[in-house]
């Protein structure tokens, strides 16, 4: 009642909010729009993009992807070396001795609101991520690799929390210990060559204890982190101001710059894409992915215009490491698997292989993407990914009318006769998604295939994912880290609906070799990999349409922008010139 | 007016808004529980749920009381096949490769400890048959329907290749989510939403923001809608207030939406006399556009329905009478018409105030005003149920409280007003 005899209250006389007059251009401030709200400084909520944008800026990890563009190597970060048993199972991690959080608070946790970062806050703030009770959102990237964790998560979340806890703050846990105040030991179930670039995930940052204890429920208002940047202005779901920390140890890029030079950056939440353009031309943000809306305007033909160019804008084009594919589900009886029925599955592969060949790519991208925002698969990793040259490519994925035809007489369906209604469901009734539609059921019934083109809400698609009641329909997988698994593990049995395996892929064999090769060092991996993507090729629970591409506009007086796919957003390596 | 009459009437007028609250909140839970604006859950996991996850936030969410990710490992033996566990009606219905329920299973009084015999006996074709082990003895007692809880919104897929985990949950009652939301509203303890914050506060800092939006233009809106209803009505069936009238309809006709984005291209971005966002920081210029933008798009469905009042209370017999017995027209307007015209222009302009706080769906996205509009638009697409919960009681509540105002103001200014709302 208090709560609207407030508002009541203060809503009365004119209720101006403290107005000041618009601000001076900060010549020292780096400002930019989020297409998504920000909402939680709380590490256990980096699972939303903007959310993960702001915690970079304050927490640090470990490691990170050092600047350089999209090959950047992982480098050392709270971690000033580390060690490697032969068999990839036991790391060692010294901490930097000048690492040290820093309290923004007015009453600060320590005395000069400083605190050297030790092995213990690594230990604590990773187990906390295993906490059910707090709600993490990011447990996916420990679950199964880290000895003792997932029991640690099974305690946690029953009435052993208490005890687990206590033992855990005094001895760790058998995969997470700290071994003196600078060393942290970590062992894991399995060899993971892609660890470190787990480790430089957003999901693996470092942060002390006493100020988790401090804010309670509120910590997701109060990081307290070891970067160089920490909050000064914040407000939920809108934007947030971040300062310099004065004392922060400082970092010496390649070219021999300071990192964490820009004393402000302004981040603020602006979902109208043509706002953010229109920021962006009147030089009021720094950077703009630029949008359907003025795409063609700003980027003409994937170039940059020429009044940008004479601006001094620049143009920065990254391959998403992902894969938009198109998904057929394999629980259904009309293109799916049924156990036992092998002359009836290999009807129906050959019929998923028809409609591959039949899919209209070339207008898709002409279309949907238009010409710019994706680059054709030629099969289902990345070429952003290094493994990417050891597999083989997917033939079906070529738009070839008459073999699709000969695929369907292949299988029983000459020209489409006797072959089931396809259903293609979409996840939206708005023009992008109809124009799927129309073009799927276009390219179908050209090779004489009946479609039924289902429009859904995003939320009534995902229902039917869920529960694995979707015959067709058009996903996207991003990749967290340049691991090829972690595309795979969309196939793994394990991980059927209502998991990430949307396609309810379940192939014994396959999920064999994916765990297998989970384990590999890297230059084992080789055989397993090519072997595994060699089953999906032929299988084809999906069909690797395109990568997106991203495309990015900087102002000309923001220095030092390079696009990394894993960390788009490492603003301790950008500096401000002249505006 | 006697004390206990006026007592009597207060007394009435809570009591009705008591009900009405809590007709709203029914109305807000059934809304909500149907499913209407997603499942919060598989919204807040996005593309990475699992059963395991879902059940968790469930637990967060106080849908579930007790979750259990792994209870029982089902597999399917006897040849190679596949069944799903679909959860219907309160039972499992065991579903075959094409759709068609193969058995059903009631849960009835079993305990996982029972759930294997029993699943072991369900008649499938070719003699398939589910095996299911109990992974924990400590959850041997647990009631067995709690299965078909855990798989709500999905299913369990039981394949001849792969054995599975079935997840169990004690599912909170409707009714006691109903009465803990109720009791929660009615304290206006709005909880926290799905992105963590506590929505009370936000509530407040938001609607301010939107107030300080909205107020200014309703109030400029308001009052020039009313000077030209003036201006029209005394001048009726002229060129003026044929052009008035056309013009309103002209604006009316095109979309609010189209509005905002021309007006703010041609004055913020064309001629540049304005920022493009208004709250970055707020400032009486940055602000000045979409107010103004909002009072323009106010005035005119204002403006025609003050017409259409001060119209019929021009022809008013009384009016007329006036005229006849020659009194001067200024005086017959400020006399007669406004003041029999006053009660309804009053009541229908008051009925716009609570709707300020919620400010402009559309405005606060376009011009970047973290308000209650901006908050309102990311819950729904978020399908974040405790903010839409919170709002739409919020401003139930102010809509309910400002008609009794501008009921009472009408019944001042205008006492046969004040009667049938009585009545």
């Amino acid at each position: 009642m208090i709560s609207l005899a407030a508002l009541v209250l203060l809503a009365a006389p004119l209720p101006v909010a403290p107005l000041a007059e618009p601000s001076q251009t900060e010549t020292d401030a780096a400002r930019f729009a989020l297409a998504t709200a920000p909402q939680s400084f709380d590490p256990l909520h980096a699972d939303v993009t903007a959310n993960q944008v702001l915690q970079r800026q304050i927490y640090e990890g470990l490691v990170e992807y050092a600047p350089g563009g999209p090959d950047a190597p992982v480098q050392g970060l709270l971690a000033e070396s580390w060690e490697k048993s032969p068999d990839g199972l036991r790391w060692t991690f010294r901490l930097r001795a000048d690492a040290r959080f820093h309290d923004p608070a007015e009453s600060p946790l320590w005395p000069g609101g400083q605190r050297a970062v030790v092995a213990q806050d690594v230990v604590l703030s990773w187990l906390r991520m295993a906490d059910t009770r707090q709600g993490p959102r990011g447990y996916w990237a420990y679950e199964g690799l880290f000895e003792g964790m997932d029991a640690f998560r099974d305690a946690c979340s029953g009435d052993q929390a208490d005890a687990a806890w206590a033992e855990a703050r005094a001895n760790g846990i058998a995969g997470l210990r700290a071994l003196d105040e600078r060393t942290v030991e970590l062992r894991l179930t399995r060899a993971d060559p892609w660890f470190l670039n787990r480790l430089a995930s957003p999901y693996f940052v470092v942060y002390p204890d006493e100020a988790v204890t401090r804010a309670g429920e509120d910590f997701l208002n109060q990081p307290v982190g070891s970067g160089p940047y920490q909050l000064a202005e914040w407000t939920p779901g809108s934007g947030a101001v971040l300062n310099q920390v004065p004392s922060w140890r400082g970092q010496t890029l390649p070219d021999g710059r300071a990192a964490g030079t820009i004393a402000s950056l302004r981040f603020r939440y602006v979902a109208e894409g043509s706002t953010r353009t229109l920021l962006f031309e009147q030089g009021e943000i720094d950077r703009l992915p630029p949008l359907q809306d003025a795409f063609a305007r700003l980027v003409p033909d994937g170039q940059l215009a020429p009044e940008l160019a004479e601006r001094g804008v620049s143009l920065h084009v990254v391959d998403t490491p992902d894969l938009s594919m198109l998904c057929f589900n394999m629980l259904d009886d009309a293109v799916g698997d049924i156990p036992g029925d092998a002359e009836g599955n290999r009807q129906r592969r050959m019929l998923r292989q028809a409609i591959a060949l039949a899919f209209p790519y070339e207008r898709w991208h002409r279309v949907i993407r238009n010409e710019a925002w994706g680059m054709p698969a030629i099969g289902f990793l990345p070429p952003a990914l290094a493994d990417a040259s050891r597999v083989e490519p997917c033939d079906y994925r070529r738009n070839d009318p008459e073999a699709a035809r000969a695929k369907l007489a292949e299988a029983g369906f000459p020209n489409g006769r006797g072959a089931p209604q396809l259903r293609i469901e979409l996840g939206g009734t708005d023009p992008v998604n109809t124009a799927i539609g129309e073009m799927f059921r276009e390219a179908m019934e050209d090779i004489g295939l009946s479609v039924l083109v289902v429009p859904n809400t995003w939320p009534e698609l995902s229902a039917k994912m869920r529960n694995g009641e979707a015959q067709i329909f058009l996903r996207a997988w991003t990749l967290d880290w340049a691991d090829p698994v972690n595309l795979l593990e969309t196939f793994h049995g394990a991980n059927l609906a209502p998991g990430i395996n949307r396609c309810n892929y379940l192939v014994p064999a396959f999920d064999r070799d994916l765990d297998a090769l989970r384990r590999q060092p890297a230059e084992l991996r080789g055989p397993l990999l090519a072997r595994a993507v060699a089953r999906l090729n032929e299988d084809l629970p999906a069909v690797p349409i395109d990568h997106r591409k991203g495309y990015l506009l900087v102002q000309p007086w923001l220095l030092g922008v390079e696009v990394h796919p894993f960390d788009p957003f490492p603003c301790k390596y950008y500096a401000l010139g002249q505006r | 007016m006697t004390v206990p009459g006026t007592l009597s009437r207060l007394l009435t007028r809570g009591l009705r808004l008591v009900a009405q609250a809590l007709g709203v909140v029914l109305l807000l839970f059934l809304i909500l529980e149907s499913g209407l604006a997603g499942d919060p859950a598989e919204r807040a996991l996005g593309d990475r749920p699992s059963l395991r996850r879902l059940g968790e936030f469930r637990v967060e969410l106080g849908e579930y009381e007790r979750f259990e990710a792994a209870t029982l490992e089902v597999a399917l033996r006897g040849g190679p096949g596949r069944v799903s566990l679909v959860p219907r009606d309160g039972g499992l219905h065991v579903v075959g490769i094409d759709g068609e329920t193969l058995t059903v299973w009631n849960p009835e009084a079993l305990t996982l400890d029972e759930l294997p015999r029993a699943w072991s006996q369900l008649a499938l074709p070719n003699e398939l048959r589910i095996e299911a082990k109990l992974l924990d003895p400590s959850l041997a007692e647990l009631p067995a329907a709690g299965i078909a809880a855990a798989l709500r919104g999905t299913r369990l897929i039981v394949d001849s290749r792969r054995p599975v985990q079935a997840p169990w949950a004690l599912a909170r009652p409707g009714w006691k989510r109903f009465l803990h939301q109720t009791g929660e509203l009615l304290r206006f303890d709005f909880g926290r939403g799905l992105d963590g914050q506590a929505i009370g506060p936000m509530l407040r800092e938001r609607s301010l923001r939107s107030l300080t939006l909205a107020l200014p233009a309703w109030l400029i809106g308001t009052a020039l809608a009313l000077g030209l209803a003036l201006f029209a009505a005394r001048r009726p069936g002229s060129r003026w207030d044929r052009h008035l009238g056309g013009l309103s309809a002209a604006v009316i006709a095109i979309s609010g939406v189209s509005w905002v984005l021309l007006l703010r291209g041609w004055f913020a971005a064309d001629l540049a006399w304005f920022p493009v966002t208004a709250w970055d920081p707020p400032s009486l210029h940055a602000l000045a556009l979409p107010v103004l933008i909002w009072a323009f798009l106010a005035t005119w469905p204002d403006f025609q329905v003050f017409r259409a009042v001060l119209g019929e209370a021009a022809r008013a017999p009384h009016v007329q009478a006036a005229r006849a017995r020659g009194i001067e027209e200024g005086s017959i307007w400020r006399k007669h018409i406004l003041q029999s015209a006053s009660a309804a222009l009053v009541a229908y302009a008051v009925l716009a105030l609570p709707f300020l706080v919620l400010g402009s769906l559309i405005l606060e996205q376009v011009f970047v005003v973290p308000g209650l509009g901006s908050y309102l638009v990311d819950a729904a697409r978020t399908a974040d149920a405790a903010v839409l919960r919170a709002i739409t009681f919020l401003l139930a509540m102010l809509y309910l409280a400002i008609q009794l105002c501008g009921d009472w103001i009408a019944g001042r200014l205008d006492p046969r007003f004040g009667r049938e709302v009585v009545q």
